[in-house]
């Protein structure tokens, strides 16, 4: 039986029905984070908790008593690093990943500045037109920085879970695959994705229906829906980067300038990370 | 320990300064975050743990306290090479983030020029910092005339309970430029200045430490007995590649060399590279000629490695004035 965990919106009628099933809570509103800590230590299985806010992080206040939660943090803006200077130890005492908008182009440096203080973060490299140049670079920090630093995502989930004879979805980072992770809101409405729940775009309604999701359809399609890019025939399915970007940016109209630059570096550096986490070393001949 | 330049701009116009040369062609204004991040990186893949802040004044970057904060999270012992000339409002910023910190994390050298030299504001501006940063701060001064005076570093000293040490540096020339500085006949004379405040710093139990470029020959054996007890045991007649990496991410051996094979830090992979490739240069130069005086060539304490024979920069003053015979590697 196929056991998702449930991204969620922080609501107790909810949450009480979900209590034996893992869930990411999503809240805009970190007031709520007293009250989301007082339910974690009663009843919910908190696997993350995660947290939309517009305001830079670093006008986040940071508390001691956050430390015990698994948070993320997306933050539109990295802000003023003197305003964060103060933080960083309790920053690195949390159990949070930071991820930044690419719309910003000092996010970039941000997400250097964070990784190279070893606070996890990462890019919200959500489907949107970007700066792939800037992409790039920190794509390169992050897989071939030599310094010790710590993981910036998608970055560092892609090439630790990656197979060069495999698919590898690095949508993971953002709950956003349902081999993993499906959507549901007040209402017990089901979604793929965060997107498709907020557009409408349901695979079902009900908790009960969960535990019979792999009987679902559009579940199961969407499970395989590389194939139907793949028999589109378009210029995805012909890319030899098709099998880490799964044709996420495929309604790009210049890809050989865009994504597919950077996602054939971002498969070059994938391979390397495979080849020296597989390497054996020299063989001495045995006796 | 490898020298960032943060800034090329500066506060005072001394007359000695032997950066001067560089300054004048740099078109850059400050590093980056950018660089700042590729920078500590590098020197920690170097294994190297120890990096001054330097410029021009380098609490003039806008990014002082920001820079000097983030070295000292990723655990690199800051020292902030300054003039004390300091804004109020940086200084209240730097007092607000920086005074806290441990000496082990963070240290300043003051650089002092005689009151004569300082307008009232900017000698006010110095005590300010003194005040603050006292706990933090060793004084230094640089030696670029026969005449000169220690009591007023002493008597500072004392004022503001600094650490008991002066780090003593020599101006030296910047070859092709006109600075002041001490020219190798003269540096006998200035040494006897120098000795004739032995006394005082014995009084008042303060080691005069010298930074580099200056030569063995010119103490008597009985003055590098009383030196080698002012500095408890440390003594450094060396001069070598020092390591200055400027805002553009270029690099030289130090200032008086900063317009010979400067290079990009991109070249180089770690800082035992670079440290190599200047030595290089430092040992061709070195070939040409040994030294500040012409005994220095055949001298033993040179091969020793005990005394390096004065700046080199002075041995590059000499090619100046003739053909170039000699190896083309040490032109510009």
């Amino acid at each position: 039986m196929i056991d998702p965990i449930l991204v969620c919106p922080f609501d107790k009628k909810l949450l009480d029905k979900l209590k034996r099933r893992k869930v990411v809570i999503h809240t805009n509103d970190l007031n709520v984070l007293p009250h989301i800590l007082k339910e974690v230590n009663k009843s919910i299985d908190l696997h993350a908790l995660k947290i939309q806010t517009e305001k830079p992080l670093s006008t986040i206040v940071f508390e001691e008593k956050w430390a015990t939660l698994p948070m993320v943090i997306y933050s539109t803006d990295f802000g003023e690093f003197k305003d964060l200077m103060p933080q960083l130890g309790k920053i690195r005492k949390s159990n949070v990943r930071i991820f930044l908008s690419p719309h910003r182009e000092h996010n970039f440096t941000g997400l250097r500045i964070l990784s190279s203080l070893q606070i996890s973060c990462g890019i919200n490299f959500n489907g949107d037109p970007l700066n792939w140049s800037l992409m790039n670079d920190l794509m390169h920090y992050a897989i071939y920085g030599r310094a010790p630093h710590a993981p910036v995502e998608p970055f560092d989930w892609l090439v630790s879970h990656y197979h060069p004879a495999d698919y590898t979805d690095y949508d993971f980072v953002y709950f956003n695959n349902p081999a993993k992770y499906l959507h549901i809101n007040e209402k017990e409405q089901i979604a793929l994705t965060e997107t498709d729940l907020l557009n409408g775009n349901l695979i079902d309604e009900g908790i009960g229906s969960l535990d019979n999701i792999e009987e679902n359809r559009k579940y199961n399609d969407s499970l395989n829906f590389r194939y139907e890019i793949m028999l589109r025939m378009n210029e995805c399915a012909f890319c030899s980067a098709f099998r880490i970007c799964l044709a996420k940016f495929s309604s790009l109209p210049n890809k050989k300038d865009t994504c597919k630059v950077f996602f054939s570096d971002f498969l070059d550096a994938a391979d390397y990370y495979y080849s020296i986490k597989n390497s054996k070393g020299k063989h001495l001949w045995q006796l | 320990m490898a020298n960032i330049l943060l800034t090329e701009k500066c506060v005072r116009s001394c007359p000695y300064c032997f950066a001067k040369k560089h300054m004048e062609g740099s078109a850059v204004s400050g590093l980056s975050w950018d660089n700042l991040i590729y920078i500590a990186d590098f020197l920690e893949i170097s294994g190297h743990r120890k990096v001054s802040l330097l410029g021009g004044e380098p609490t003039l970057h806008p990014q002082f306290v920001e820079f000097t904060y983030y070295l000292v999270e990723r655990n690199f012992h800051v020292n902030v090479f300054t003039s004390g000339i300091l804004s109020n409002d940086k200084l209240h910023e730097s007092q607000q983030f920086l005074s806290g910190l441990p000496r082990e994390k963070l240290s300043f050298t003051c650089n002092m020029n005689h009151p004569d030299l300082s307008t009232k504001d900017e000698s006010e501006k110095i005590h300010k910092f003194l005040s603050v940063f006292g706990n933090l701060t060793t004084l230094g001064f640089n030696i670029y005339q026969t005449v000169f005076d220690f009591e007023f570093l002493i008597q500072t000293v004392n004022q503001y309970n600094l650490e008991r040490h002066i780090r003593i540096g020599l101006a030296h020339p910047i070859p092709g430029e006109v600075n002041t500085y001490i020219p190798a006949e003269k540096v006998k004379m200035m040494v006897r200045k120098f000795v004739s405040f032995f006394d005082l710093f014995d009084r008042f139990k303060i080691s005069p430490g010298f930074d580099c470029g200056m030569p063995m020959c010119v103490f008597t054996d009985e003055e590098l007995g009383k030196m080698l007890k002012l500095n408890k045991g440390n003594l450094n007649f060396k001069c070598g590649p020092a390591i200055d990496i400027g805002p553009d991410m270029k690099v030289w051996s130090c200032f008086p060399l900063s317009n010979i094979h400067k290079r990009s830090l991109y070249e180089f992979n770690s800082m035992q590279e670079i440290d190599s490739f200047y030595r290089e240069l430092h040992n061709k130069i070195r070939s040409e000629i040994g030294g500040l005086f012409e005994e220095c060539d055949n001298c033993s304490h040179r091969f020793n490695d005990v005394c390096r024979g004065g700046c080199i920069a002075h041995a590059l003053n000499r090619f100046n004035n003739e053909a170039p015979v000699r190896q083309k590697d040490i032109y510009p």
